[in-house]
């Protein structure tokens, strides 16, 4: 790959790292100066990456990074990152996101549980490999697999059962 | 490979891509078309896939970011770059005054010293927690509880964690392991595993905390005041046995249901706080 200029990096990328960032901290402010710090980042230390393929998937670990490190100083109570209780893959019956409302869907979205909903977010955006997705997030492609396996499952629940939510 | 592993497989299938020359995906793909439901039933799995897609390239992106990202970028270029390859003198002589220290009292140094813990005032701790937990609460993410509703759900669930659940009477004798539970959940609080279980007492839903045991949190000892606290939003009762530390969370704006759990405790001698509204 040719160098490529600055610009034309942002121009990639800058739509599906900021739609990353939105469903990590869900706020429209966070997500863009999440955005804005990564690519400043990879304004002073770009040129250190070796292989330039790799420029998406630095850009989104980055990202990742950099959401963890805010979370940390924001709060010290975290979900366990425990696996839901199993459920059966249930039938498709009908497709009931094309009368959806984007904003819905993502609503949807971010009810998932976080450790589902990072790697999904990340398959549906910008086709990230499943190898991709692992080096992101830092786990074994095997648990994303199962990962967005679940996540379809639950997703498809909120999608049927708006009021499957018991957070509040 | 059975029906629900060949659906596991390919929910994660993505045509056109370097899935369909990999092994993982290859067999459940020649089973799946050889069969009609499942070809039928994958058809309608990409479709969804398809369909999720467009909605995240739907959803919004301010049209500002990228002007902004790339005007944020021009200024760090255009600020004066401090001359590194030139060492500055200033520095010589408190370093050479450090060394002189380092080496004078590198005995002292070098003799170890007393390594044990130094006591932590607990109630303080207890007190970070709670006011942490309210925090998360208020926030809008992370809170998702798994649904369960009964004992054998709720044990599955933190077995799968290794822990064990307790659920005992609180100081006013209000057992616990007889109400009705909705849910359960497993947190962790400055790398200590919290048990969270969620009930219903008198018709209202109530967060219950195991905030520690010496197994897996041992910064927190039980040595805790019993207290009630509240703000606009949240009222919690905490306690300890002794062994481990319970925090009670209700939404509830209504006064004084939680210090029924804490009741004989506090007759003459209350002790409510109230959370920082910082909190709320």
């Amino acid at each position: 790959m040719e160098d490529i200029s600055f610009e034309k990096i942002v121009d990639l990328y800058y739509e599906g790292l900021y739609r990353f960032a939105f469903s990590l901290s869900r706020n429209e402010a966070e997500a863009s100066d999440l955005t804005q710090q990564t690519f400043l980042i990879w304004a002073k230390k770009g040129k250190q990456l070796r292989d330039k393929f790799k420029v998406k998937t630095w850009l989104f670990t980055t990202l990742y990074r950099e959401y963890l490190g805010l979370k940390r100083k924001n709060s010290r109570v975290n979900l366990m990152e425990t696996e839901a209780m199993e459920k059966e893959l249930s039938p498709v019956e009908s497709n009931p996101l094309q009368s959806m409302d984007a904003a819905i869907v993502m609503e949807k979205v971010a009810q998932l549980d976080e450790v589902y909903r990072n790697p999904l977010v990340l398959f549906y955006i910008d086709q990230h490999s499943y190898k991709e997705i692992a080096e992101i997030l830092g786990i074994p492609i095997g648990t994303v697999m199962s990962r967005l396996s679940r996540a379809k499952i639950q997703l498809r629940d909120f999608l049927q059962n708006p009021n499957d939510n018991l957070g509040h | 490979m059975n029906r629900e592993e060949i659906k596991e497989r390919l929910s994660i299938f993505r045509p056109g891509t370097e899935d369909e020359t990999d092994p993982f995906f290859a067999e459940a793909l020649k089973l799946a078309r050889e069969d009609s439901d499942l070809s039928q039933w994958l058809d309608h799995e990409l479709a969804f896939d398809q369909a999720m897609r467009g909605k995240f390239s739907q959803s919004q992106v301010p049209a500002s970011l990228k002007s902004e990202i790339l005007e944020s970028v021009v200024e760090i270029d255009t600020q004066p770059v401090k001359d590194s390859s030139r060492f500055d003198l200033r520095w010589i002589l408190p370093i050479a005054a450090l060394l002189v220290f380092l080496l004078i009292n590198k005995e002292s140094l070098l003799i170890p010293g007393d390594n044990t813990l130094k006591p932590v005032k607990m109630a303080q701790i207890h007190g970070s927690f709670t006011k942490d937990v309210v925090h998360w609460f208020s926030s809008s993410s992370t809170r998702k509880i798994m649904p369960a509703s009964s004992e054998g759900e709720i044990s599955g669930y933190f077995n799968k964690s290794k822990l064990k659940e307790y659920r005992d009477l609180t100081p006013a004798g209000v057992d616990v392991s007889k109400v009705p539970v909705v849910g359960c959940q497993v947190l962790t609080w400055d790398d200590c595993k919290i048990r969270l279980t969620c009930f219903r007492f008198e018709n209202r839903k109530m967060h219950y905390f195991v905030i520690n045991n010496p197994e897996t949190c041992r910064s927190a000892t039980p040595e805790v005041e019993k207290h009630v606290s509240e703000n606009r939003t949240y009222q919690t009762a905490s306690w300890s046995d002794g062994e481990r530390s319970y925090l009670v969370l209700t939404t509830s704006s209504e006064a004084n249901i939680l210090q029924r759990f804490l009741q004989e405790n506090l007759v003459g001698n209350e002790k409510v706080i109230n959370i920082s509204p910082l909190y709320i």
